[in-house]
């Protein structure tokens, strides 16, 4: 499926269901303005329009709350850790080794397989120069990727929509959250928020008055300087076009069997349902919560473990089925690691650097990058140092994956992974 | 007092008076807004400000005023006595009294809704919904129905103010300390969870403090703890770190009192609160004057809210036009000021609390210690289209649409039926380029003399699918 049909889909829809029953009369001049626009933007796009089966698509996970990467991707024989973690290191005798020194904890089996075929690989020590603890203040940045930033910046995926997606529709971005992602915050309308596709609906658009005063829908100037009015009435056409595709893609694509449940499992197999559908869908965000671990984390962090683990092992299996696996990269970044020294409560407090995954099919799987020392003299406040920057993994992932301009979307030019 | 320019008495009128009730509240029934109009800018603000006689007639479940009500494990056991129990029937005990907290936490959102919608005294309840997103507390950790209810109570009675007896008050609140892990900071190992949050988010703002002053704050907080049996305060001296700190500059002996004191004397403490209530009851749009002349004003009353709001509801600024529907409803606005708006006797709290809890702002369960985010972020694709499925339920709720009461004469035209019912649910005309298709939608229908209650569900409906339904 082109991105084509979604904008015949827009076209028709606004004629006959916005505008629908007793305002099917007259189409206010400017919605007509409004499709003359999108079809102008979109034959000037710089970027090749993706066919439906070979566009690539980007997956954005974060484990929320700051997750425990020492307690992730575990060191192994490391008297610093043992020290620094009397209580918590116990999780080294269960680790799934992969190198000498290195284990993942017996949670991940489902990573440690999909990193034996060769599908995963793990970046180690992954941060930014003088870290923030603030859960807000760092999400902030990894959203933004502007650590020097003013509050409120646009995210690094509401640039990339900007620049290279221009005149897409709004469902080019997807988020499986309460929120909108200030990730996909930016100067156009870009993106879909919403958390169950059940309760996405409008069931009956004859009685909507919105139609009426569907304001600009291309949204010039950003989100936060329109008037609530435009924004809302934006959202409301928005809304219904993709809630239309939402459920025509759906109702075509049948049930995965065989997937666990649990909320990130949900959300995965509902984004393994859409690509497989032929959702024209470039980047899906969604977020598993419950990673800042103060206090006994032992069993709560395996849980949580063990739920990512499952989800992507079997949200893997079924874009192998698809044969989508390829075309597919999926990141699980988090807004900081956690505290090196656990605290008096058998949990963590807030870190710095920490591991992130890279996953699809013919990636260069495995270990990237040396776990940084844990040596009490080499650690900056109590936290492990950085060596990567995390924008040299999104630069890689721009350019090499979504063939987008990474300094456009960045800003400043980053050395690029080998990933 | 420095002078604040001030809302002309001139320029007083029902939309200006629509606005003081919707933010200093929740929305005006059409006798209120009557009453409000007709007053001067000042008297009006006053009504607003100052509480009635007789402010809360709706207490609490009867439940919470029982002694065994605030038992932190079942039976009255300690924590001791539960740990002591064989495995099966810990767990037995454990789901049961789990299930009988969610219910009694229910229970407490319906009272909640109950008294923001039938209150005298609209303000109360604002600022209460005001603290509780500010020094944001979730059930989901705290795990108990009592204490959740109990700070509650402390937001209402400490509402406003002084501000440094609500924030002691909330350092020593038993949900709090379980919230934000204080409960198990000792001198041994304190745990920097809650003295960072006092500072980023509760009193000063991120980048106003060094990392330095969390690990004081917290050996100061530390030992500030909950009683083993009951959701009580308590200081377990031998946690406490009687040691010396360095604090913003100071240093002493400090516990947390101190530290408030402390944090409070920072210029930057009055300027964070002006901020977050100009945000709150003006707009996100910042405002410097206006928030300069709440800055001070707290400063010289000594962090009262009383006369802090009130520079606040009589500036010329709040009723500046993009100040006036300008702000997006919160659920909970959207929800209690319809439930305000239509038949108040007839509303299903009930169904009040699932709505609120489907759109994304279940109470006594915010998202994060950073509460609801507010703004265009209630919005999205999927919200959207849940709030209009909600309304259509409540107006479809029996009795919840009384149409004698809505069109007392009903030998009016449709222009004029139109203009009631924007004037009592929207206290605003409809804009000119929407009038045109409503008033089709109207014409399709019969004269208003002949309207069914089917009708005037129909017709309302359509009303709260506007876009502008959404905004306050």
């Amino acid at each position: 499926m082109s991105t084509e049909p979604s904008f015949m889909t827009r076209r028709s829809f606004i004629r006959t269901g916005i505008i629908g029953g007793a305002l099917a009369t007259t189409i206010p001049s400017f919605l007509d303005q409004t499709l003359f626009r999108l079809d102008a933007a979109e034959r000037d796009s710089p970027l090749q329009r993706g066919h439906g089966r070979d566009a690539p698509i980007l997956i954005l996970l974060q484990l929320a709350g700051g997750n425990d990467g020492l307690n992730t991707v575990i060191p192994l024989e490391n008297d610093h850790y043992r020290r620094a973690r009397p209580r918590l290191s116990s999780v080294e005798a269960t680790a799934l080794r992969l190198t000498d020194d290195i284990g993942l904890h017996e949670s991940l089996s489902g990573f440690k397989s999909l990193y034996d075929d060769g599908n995963l690989a793990i970046l180690n020590g992954v941060g930014y120069p003088n870290p923030n603890r603030s859960h807000f203040r760092s999400t902030e940045i990894w959203h933004t990727a502007q650590p020097q930033g003013r509050n409120g910046e646009d995210g690094w995926m509401g640039r990339y929509f900007d620049n290279q997606c221009k005149g897409m529709p709004a469902e080019t971005g997807i988020s499986l959250t309460a929120t909108p992602p200030q990730a996909f915050q930016g100067p156009g309308p870009v993106g879909i928020t919403f958390q169950n596709p059940n309760q996405f609906r409008f069931d009956d658009n004859a009685e909507s008055m919105a139609g009426a005063s569907i304001g600009d829908s291309t949204g010039r100037g950003r989100r936060q300087e329109a008037s609530p009015l435009h924004f809302l009435e934006r959202t409301d056409l928005d809304a219904r076009v993709s809630s239309d595709l939402l459920h025509q893609t759906l109702k075509k694509t049948p049930q995965i069997q065989n997937f666990p449940r649990s909320g990130i499992a949900n959300d995965l197999n509902l984004i393994a349902r859409l690509i497989g559908g032929g959702m024209s869908t470039r980047i899906y965000y969604l977020s598993q919560g419950g990673y800042d671990t103060h206090a006994n984390q032992m069993y709560s962090h395996a849980r949580l473990l063990q739920e990512l683990g499952d989800a992507q092992l079997a949200f893997w299996a079924e874009m192998n089925r698809q044969g989508n696996a390829g075309r597919v990269r999926l990141l699980v970044f988090s807004e900081f690691g956690r505290r090196v020294n656990e605290n008096g409560s058998s949990g963590t407090d807030h870190g710095a650097a920490a591991p992130v995954f890279v996953l699809g099919e013919g990636i260069r799987a495995g270990l990237h990058g040396d776990l940084p020392s844990l040596d009490p003299k080499d650690l900056d406040r109590g936290d492990m140092a950085h060596h990567t920057d995390f924008r040299q993994v999104y630069a890689s992932l721009l350019q090499q994956h979504l063939k987008a301009n990474a300094s456009t979307v960045l800003g400043g030019s980053w050395n690029l992974l080998k990933l | 007092m420095a002078r604040i320019p001030t809302i002309p008495r001139r320029h007083w009128d029902r939309q200006l008076a629509a606005h003081l009730a919707v933010r200093a509240g929740f929305g005006p029934t059409p006798s209120e807004l009557d009453r409000l109009e007709k007053m001067t800018p000042e008297q009006a603000v006053d009504a607003m400000l100052i509480p009635p006689p007789d402010p809360s007639p709706n207490p609490f479940p009867d439940w919470f005023a029982e002694p065994e009500a605030s038992n932190r494990f079942p039976n009255g056991l300690s924590r001791r006595e539960f740990q002591a129990q064989p495995p099966d029937r810990k767990q037995a005990l454990r789901q049961e009294f789990n299930r009988h907290n969610r219910k009694q936490l229910e229970e407490g959102r319906h009272t909640w809704l109950e008294r923001m919608v039938t209150t005298s005294f609209p303000l109360r309840e604002k600022l209460t919904l005001f603290l509780h997103g500010h020094f944001a507390t979730s059930a989901q950790k705290v795990q108990a129905a009592y204490p959740m209810l109990s700070q509650n109570q402390l937001f209402r009675e400490k509402a406003f103010g002084p501000w440094i007896d609500l924030l002691e008050g909330v350092s020593k609140d038993p949900a709090m300390l379980v919230y934000l892990d204080n409960a198990r900071s000792s001198k041994r190992s304190p745990n920097e969870n809650y003295a960072r949050e006092v500072m980023e988010l509760f009193t000063l703002g991120e980048g106003h403090y060094s990392e330095e002053d969390i690990q004081s704050a917290a050996r100061s907080f530390a030992g500030w703890s909950i009683d083993d049996s009951r959701w009580t305060f308590t200081v377990r001296e031998p946690w406490v770190d009687h040691g010396f700190k360095r604090f913003m500059g100071q240093s002493g002996r400090f516990d947390g009192r101190d530290i408030l004191d402390i944090i409070l004397k920072q210029p930057q403490a009055s300027r964070f609160l002006a901020e977050r209530l100009w945000s709150f009851f003006g707009s996100e749009i910042h405002n410097e004057s206006v928030i300069r002349l709440l800055d001070r004003q707290l400063v010289e009353s000594g962090y009262d809210l009383t006369s802090t709001l009130r520079v606040l509801f009589l500036h010329r600024d709040f009723y500046a036009p993009d100040i006036i529907r300008g702000q997006i409803k919160s659920p909970v606005q959207l929800t209690v000021h319809l439930a305000r708006t239509l038949n108040p006797a007839f509303s299903d709290y009930k169904l009040l609390s699932q709505a609120c809890r489907q759109l994304g702002q279940l109470l006594f369960q915010p998202p994060s210690v950073k509460g609801w985010d507010g703004g265009a972020s209630w919005i999205t694709a999927s919200s959207l289209a849940l709030r209009y499925q909600f309304t259509d339920r409540l107006l479809k709720q029996k009795g919840a649409v009384d149409a004698d009461q809505l069109f007392p004469d009903r030998s009016i035209t449709r222009i004029q039926a139109r203009e009631q019912l924007f004037d009592h649910f929207f206290h605003h005309p409809l804009r000119e380029q929407d009038q045109g298709a409503f008033d089709r939608m109207l014409k399709a229908l019969p004269p208003p003399s002949d309207w069914t209650r089917n009708d005037t569900v129909h017709i309302l409906s359509s009303l709260t699918r506007q876009p502008q339904f959404q905004l306050t």
